[in-house]
């Protein structure tokens, strides 16, 4: 328990540190606040390394099981190539493989959501409620809107869309935000000050 | 090695069933609704329902006094329980689920039913202060109370209390019976039939399908009264236009391959603009998958590349990377010659095309409030609205979306025509998804 208390000291000073040096402008915290920077980059770059070493072993052990070896022997491979072209000196072969394989891939998966945000289209109507209905306003209101087409029917819709953008959608964007930030800034004080890591180390 | 979370056997990796008591090792059915579920999820994919007793609920069971054989006596729980009413029965016949629920009781927990027999002969036990989970009297009280409806008016009579509440489901989502939730358990399988059946669900792919041709087909001439001249692309021309030619512009391609069919068309053009202007151009990333982005948009620029002084920085890790930019360019880009880094500082304006929030804020909160350089992003549709409170509040230069930003005429009446395919393929299932309700009401 010791040993955490430790380490939960050390987090607080070091985020006190960076904290501090995001609003002071002392030469000597700018110094160390970039140490602890340069060190959490190098932490990343440690934790992808491991993260690499668990997928490699994870994926040796399945392996050996008949029924998962097909994925796994996909994933090495897919692993090991991406390794081999990044280090190849020649940039073409990963600028082929980034071209014609990842954009093609990343951009059907997301093309695939639009059946199963019509798919649940269906089945919010399908409800029939009160938020099945303003579902269906809102959806059917802000697709419109944002067609060009609606501009030359009516020069209302300009209007709407100007104040749906305006009013409603930005105050929503500002609640969000807003609580996002009283969100971060409570869990980062709970965490600097080691309220959470310090009650599980006690338990 | 596998254990049996049942009976803790060891079996062999990979082994479906427990060598020991039989039970299936990878997955489980849901008390609740009946679907398959793999055992380490904690709750059921289709309801929602727990699936495991929980360290709350041994907790709960552990304290409670009241705590049953494991087996109960089935004539005289049979004998308490009442005679079902014809509706009762139909709901029963609708919603066959409700017995495997006894069955997961029996097997997971040691509690398998209340009957009122029992009930009525537990001894009024003082509850623990000890025991957060509260007295389990009380819990059972409301499941009687709400079992008989009483008055709310009546002399004594208190309201649970959204702890008691919260109990009271706890206790319902592991299988006991009489719990207050009954009636949410059965709306629960009412909403299972909801769902799209596999004919339904292929006439909605075939649907959304042929809407996603549709603006191949008709060549953007349902739309063509779409108009340009105030459009986001001509905005963001007008801004490239008065970039200075003596300092270089910062683009940091911050998006995944995923959103390269909204972004990759303007950055094209952007970068195009700026190079036929000779506007010397640095780049970098803060995505590990946009490492490439640059190099890729730059090769397939149609202007003469070799012409523009053009600087690929590289990678800088995320929100890190920012900090570090704001403070030092050669920290945040330590393999960078001396030269590049220097030639950075002298940036009149950074450019980021962005298709994540976070990355969008980083560079707001962690760059712009530190180093007095306007930034200008072109971002997705889906983020746009998130950040047009930073364009007014004026910490964004300039704020354009990926979709209307597109320089190619065609490409925007193409998008403009799937938009209005889109918008017709949510009003037909509105109204499909209307109708087969109603008709399914009138059915029964």
């Amino acid at each position: 328990m010791i040993k955490k208390r430790i380490l939960v000291i050390l987090g607080l000073i070091c985020g006190l540190i960076i904290v501090a040096d995001m609003f002071l402008s002392i030469p000597w915290l700018d110094e160390i606040g970039h140490i602890l920077l340069e060190g959490t980059i190098i932490i990343g770059g440690m934790a992808v390394l491991a993260g690499v070493i668990n997928l490699l072993y994870h994926n040796a052990e399945r392996l050996e099981e008949k029924s998962s070896r097909p994925g796994a022997i996909i994933t090495l491979i897919c692993l090991l190539g991406t390794f081999v072209m990044g280090v190849l000196p020649n940039a073409s072969t990963r600028l082929w493989t980034y071209e014609y394989v990842l954009i093609p891939l990343q951009s059907t998966f997301t093309a695939i959501l639009i059946f199963y945000v019509m798919e649940t289209a269906f089945l919010h109507f399908h409800t029939k409620g009160i938020e099945a209905a303003l579902m269906l306003g809102t959806c059917l209101v802000l697709l419109f809107i944002q067609l060009p087409i609606s501009a030359s029917i009516s020069p209302i819709f300009v209007s709407l869309r100007q104040w749906l953008y305006a009013s409603p959608i930005a105050y929503g964007a500002r609640g969000i935000l807003i609580g996002t930030a009283i969100g971060v800034a409570t869990s980062s004080i709970r965490l600097l000050a080691g309220k959470n890591t310090i009650a599980e180390a006690e338990e | 090695m596998t254990i049996c979370p049942f009976c803790q056997a060891s079996n062999k990796p990979g082994a479906e069933q427990c060598k020991s008591c039989g039970r299936h090792l990878t997955t489980m059915q849901c008390p609740h609704c009946g679907a398959t579920n793999s055992i380490q999820d904690l709750y059921c994919v289709s309801c929602f329902s727990l699936l495991h007793p929980t360290a709350e609920t041994e907790k709960a069971l552990a304290a409670s006094p009241k705590v049953i054989s494991a087996e109960p006596d089935q004539t005289e729980e049979k004998a308490s329980e009442p005679e079902l009413t014809d509706d009762q029965t139909d709901k029963q016949a609708m919603h066959p689920a409700a017995p495997i629920e006894d069955d997961f009781a029996q097997e997971q927990l040691p509690i398998t039913s209340i009957s009122s027999t029992e009930e009525s002969s537990w001894p009024q036990l003082v509850p623990s202060p000890d025991d957060e989970l509260g007295n389990i009297d009380d819990i059972l009280d409301i499941n009687t109370r709400t079992m008989e409806q009483p008055d709310s008016s009546a002399p004594g009579y208190r309201r649970p209390t959204s702890r008691e509440n919260q109990l009271a489901r706890l206790w319902q989502q592991i299988g006991i019976k009489h719990a207050p939730m009954d009636e949410g358990r059965h709306n629960l399988s009412e909403s299972q039939e909801k769902r799209t059946t596999p004919r339904q669900r292929f006439l909605i792919y075939i649907l959304t399908f042929a809407l996603a041709l549709l603006p191949f087909l008709t060549k953007g001439q349902i739309t063509d009264a779409l108009t340009t001249d105030e459009s986001a692309s001509g905005l963001l021309a007008s801004e490239l236009a008065i970039v200075p030619t003596d300092q270089p512009v910062l683009i940091s391609f911050d998006y995944d391959a995923s959103y390269a069919g909204e972004l990759l068309p303007v950055a094209k053009n952007v970068l195009n603009t700026l190079v036929v202007r000779q506007v010397p151009v640095l780049t970098m990333t803060t995505r590990t998958t946009a490492a490439d982005m640059s190099a890729l948009v730059l090769s397939s620029l149609e202007a003469d590349t070799l012409s523009v002084e053009w600087t690929d920085l590289g990678y800088t890790p995320g929100q890190t990377g920012l900090r570090l930019l704001a403070q030092s360019w050669q920290a945040a880009f330590p393999l960078c010659t001396t030269e590049s880094t220097q030639n950075a500082t002298q940036v009149s304006r950074v450019l980021v095309f962005s298709d994540s929030l976070e990355t969008s804020l980083a560079w707001i909160e962690l760059f712009g409030s530190q180093v007095d350089i306007p930034i200008q992003m072109v971002v997705t549709e889906r983020i746009y609205p998130l950040l047009l409170p930073y364009e007014d509040s004026g910490q964004l230069d300039l704020l354009v979306s990926g979709v209307s930003a597109t320089p190619d005429e065609e490409s925007q009446i193409r998008g403009s025509d799937a938009s209005l395919f889109l918008l017709v393929g949510v009003l037909v299932l509105a109204i499909w998804g209307t109708w087969t309700k109603s008709h399914e009401s009138v059915g029964r």
